[in-house]
């Protein structure tokens, strides 16, 4: 009986490519499903409904989730041929935890390469350099961090070679010179079928990447225009009074301050609520800041500020 | 004629839930080991010298070879000491589910029930809740049997050990009610199980010593956000 072997996968994903390059290394026949993460197909929430991610290998109608554990169980029922693991115990444990460094380490230091600003960009900058010297140490004369064949560690790092011209151009990176050790063997990995096959041009992650950056950043300022139209008719309710409730605060005085003091007082967003834009309405919250009642409440500017920065990790991570 | 497996080594702390997991599995294996107690605020050369990435417990040295992350160390354990008391399954499948589920456990229940115990945030707090709950909801699904390893402890159980001892005291010491048995019956019973285990209770660490480490964590954590 022939196997049905069934992969979900987004062509841009560095996880997805270490499948395919598995399932390529075995010679294994599949097919290849492109999901679109913006609406996952029923298939996709039904075999991952814990992670809801891609990639998802489905054999003979099993799934098996998460990259790592897909290509060590590729590499465990097809065993016949090109073993990605090392046979001796302790080679496959390091062969093990080298992979799963690449896991803690390349993506997020990746990502946060090309959605960072200033100090945060420079030291993922930094970091990301020294994780790829470090790993060149670890492959020290080696052809393949798998010895003379492609391992687990050569596959579980090397799609990210796909991000390389993205995370130069972002970053103001030149890996190429600093790492030229690491460079070497990702084009020598490259040489292989199973590898070229499987991997998208750089080019082609690159303008998705900067697709994504470019969304993500249309999003902000159509979101950022919304809030300026809002409290644009906030500002023709106030009129001449000094406060939304008159002489005093009011209910909509309540309302509005936090939200107000967020963007204004503590400066988050690049202070595109400023005097030019909405005088009254700048003016207005000098007059509740003036308040005890108000000033009091405030949290610490330093707390707002970690606590901004905490949620934007969390929504990034979701 | 006993086999010589070699000289092992293992370093860990006495709080350190990922030592307690590679400590279970050697004792549930019978292996002879010697132990280095470390002070993770003082840590060995010898330390630093076996596991120079991450610089943390546990690590296993087999014939003065380094293993470091709990995880990797227990699949080697499970090769090398292979017949007594096996913790992958055989059938690759299986086996694929059991790395699925003991990295579910890392990668979201303890993250979440930190979140959960220790944040000064009162939004991150109950975000951290739900987010357990979710998650404790997918391993009582899971639980078929009296183990997640089936009618013995295997590797899901053994990287569940945070739920059936350090969970319950955290609870304990944060007022925290995550893991009932009237939600979590299966779950509630698995921990009690695996906490009452003859080998598992004499490598657990004393409980009063854990909830109070966690009592002067948070109470750090809410003093800090003053």
């Amino acid at each position: 009986m022939a196997d049905e072997v069934i992969l979900l996968d987004f062509w841009p994903s560095p996880f997805g490519m270490r499948v395919r390059i598995a399932l390529a290394e075995k010679g294994i026949k599949y097919e290849y499903k492109e999901e679109d993460l913006r609406n996952k197909s029923p298939m996709l929430l039904q075999m991952n409904p814990v992670h809801k991610k891609i990639p998802v290998l489905i054999h003979n109608g099993n799934p098996i989730c998460e990259s790592l554990i897909a290509v060590q169980y590729i590499d465990e029922v097809w065993n016949d041929k090109n073993p990605l693991l090392p046979s001796d115990p302790y080679k496959r444990s390091q062969a093990r935890f080298w992979a799963d460094y690449v896991d803690k380490k390349i993506y997020d230091l990746g990502r946060k390469i090309w959605t960072s600003k200033g100090e945060e960009r420079e030291g993922a900058k930094k970091e990301f350099i020294e994780v790829l010297k470090l790993l060149e140490e670890q492959l020290g004369d080696k052809t393949y961090f798998g010895g003379d064949k492609l391992g687990f560690v050569d596959i579980a790092l090397v799609p990210f070679y796909t991000w390389f011209k993205a995370l130069e151009t972002f970053g103001t990176l030149n890996i190429n010179s600093e790492c030229p050790k690491f460079v070497a063997w990702a084009n020598r990995c490259m040489q292989k079928e199973s590898v070229s096959k499987s991997l998208p041009d750089q080019n082609q992650v690159f303008d998705f990447i900067a697709d994504v950056k470019k969304n993500e950043g249309e999003e902000k300022e159509a979101a950022k225009e919304e809030f300026l139209e809002g409290v644009q008719l906030l500002k023709e309710q106030l009129g001449d009074k000094p406060y939304f409730g008159g002489d005093n605060l009011g209910l909509v005085d309540v309302a509005l301050i936090p939200f107000i003091c967020y963007y204004h007082n503590y400066n988050i967003c690049d202070n595109f609520i400023n005097e030019a834009r909405c005088p009254k309405i700048i003016a207005w919250s000098k007059r509740c800041t003036l308040k005890q009642t108000v000033s009091k409440l405030f949290p610490e500017e330093k707390r707002a500020k970690e606590f901004v920065s905490q949620k934007r990790k969390d929504l990034k991570n979701e | 004629m006993a086999k010589d497996y070699g000289e092992v080594k293992f370093f860990g702390t006495v709080g350190s839930p990922f030592a307690k997991r590679v400590q279970i599995a050697l004792d549930l294996k019978g292996v002879q080991y010697t132990y280095f107690e470390e002070d993770l605020r003082n840590k060995s050369e010898l330390l630093l010298k076996y596991n120079p990435i991450h610089k943390k417990v546990p690590v296993l040295v087999h014939k003065g070879r380094p293993l470091a992350e709990s995880l990797v160390i227990l699949e080697y354990i499970d090769e090398i000491w292979g017949s007594n008391h096996p913790l992958l399954p055989q059938q690759p499948y299986d086996k694929a589910l059991a790395r699925f589920w003991s990295r579910f456990i890392d990668d979201k229940c303890l993250p979440a029930i930190l979140k959960a115990a220790f944040t000064a945030n009162k939004e991150e707090r109950e975000k951290g809740s739900e987010e357990s709950l979710e998650a404790l909801e997918y391993l009582e699904n899971e639980l078929k049997d009296k183990f997640f390893g089936g009618e013995s402890i295997g590797l899901v159980d053994i990287a569940a050990s945070y739920l059936a001892f350090w969970l319950p005291a955290i609870e304990e010491a944060v007022g925290l009610k995550l893991l009932t048995s009237d939600k979590f019956p299966k779950l509630h019973k698995w921990g009690q199980e695996f906490t009452n285990h003859p080998v598992v209770k004499k490598t657990l660490p004393q409980r009063e010593k854990v909830v109070g480490f966690f009592k002067a964590r948070y109470a750090s954590i809410i003093a800090a956000s003053k």
